[in-house]
């Protein structure tokens, strides 16, 4: 049996991935920040180890989990409490695209911070 | 076999969305301000001298932990709804959903303690 992709199915799946993808991240997320009870250094040691270029690029990813399933959530909100439902697949590309235009503003400054990043990892080693 | 039930459910279903709309503001809120505005020039990270500026203030203390209760009960209700879509036997089921209860508890309790007592001195 072969399953028919459409728009609101790859929705759902897209929704259910980013989703659990920031559940873990938050998990993470909680441990990280609750080195703050350990007072600067501590803190300051671990958000070191997080300033290397592949958590940069990292912060990237997390932009586009959150984006996608904050617009994708809108999209739900107006389907489950509007009459969304006939017009789902347009609030779909519509909501898509304005979570496109501040991806592309807020990741292009993350992508300058991970060059940043990058360029002074190379200029120690070198 | 248990495949859910239209019974019950209409609460934790209405939550699921309520948090979800207060979290499409804070989380969107929160990412822009800390991760974009809120970073060393030079380092490019975020230190505890930044964040001790906010996070001592009664304010800023009340509003992250409404925002965290709300993202770990969305997160988590959302985690079940997931595992709950595939585990249909009993004794699987009360296993996992004591455990993602579980892990709730302790995200949550980790992060009232570092909100709660955060001084932003030694």
């Amino acid at each position: 049996m072969i399953y028919r992709w459409q728009t609101g199915a790859i929705a759902w799946v897209l929704h259910r991935l980013t989703g659990l993808f920031l559940t873990f991240y938050l998990t993470l997320h909680v441990w990280v920040i609750h080195n703050l009870t350990k007072g600067p250094e501590g803190f300051n040691e671990v958000m070191g180890f997080l300033g290397s270029p592949i958590f940069k690029l990292g912060e990237i990813g997390i932009l586009f989990a959150i984006l996608y399933h904050a617009f994708n959530g809108i999209r739900i909100l107006i389907i489950d409490f509007g009459k969304g439902a006939r017009y789902q697949k347009q609030l779909f590309w519509g909501l898509m695209a304005v979570a496109s235009v501040i991806f592309l503003v807020a990741g292009s400054q993350l992508f300058m911070d991970f060059l940043a990043v990058l360029s002074k990892t190379f200029e120690l080693s070198i | 076999m248990y495949k859910g039930s239209s019974n019950s459910g209409d609460m934790i279903w209405f939550f699921q969305r309520i948090t979800g709309l207060f979290l499409v503001i804070l989380l969107l809120l929160h990412f822009l301000l800390i991760h974009l505005t809120n970073v060393d020039h030079e380092t490019h990270m975020v230190t505890f001298d930044l964040v001790a500026k906010r996070l001592a203030s009664p304010f800023w203390k009340t509003l992250d932990l409404v925002f965290l209760s709300m993202a770990v009960f969305h997160g988590l209700n959302g985690a079940w709804m997931v595992i709950a879509d595939y585990i249909h036997q009993a004794w699987a089921r009360i296993t996992l959903f004591t455990i993602t209860c579980t892990l709730g508890v302790i995200l949550l309790a980790l992060g009232v303690l570092t909100i709660v007592t955060f001084t932003g001195t030694v």
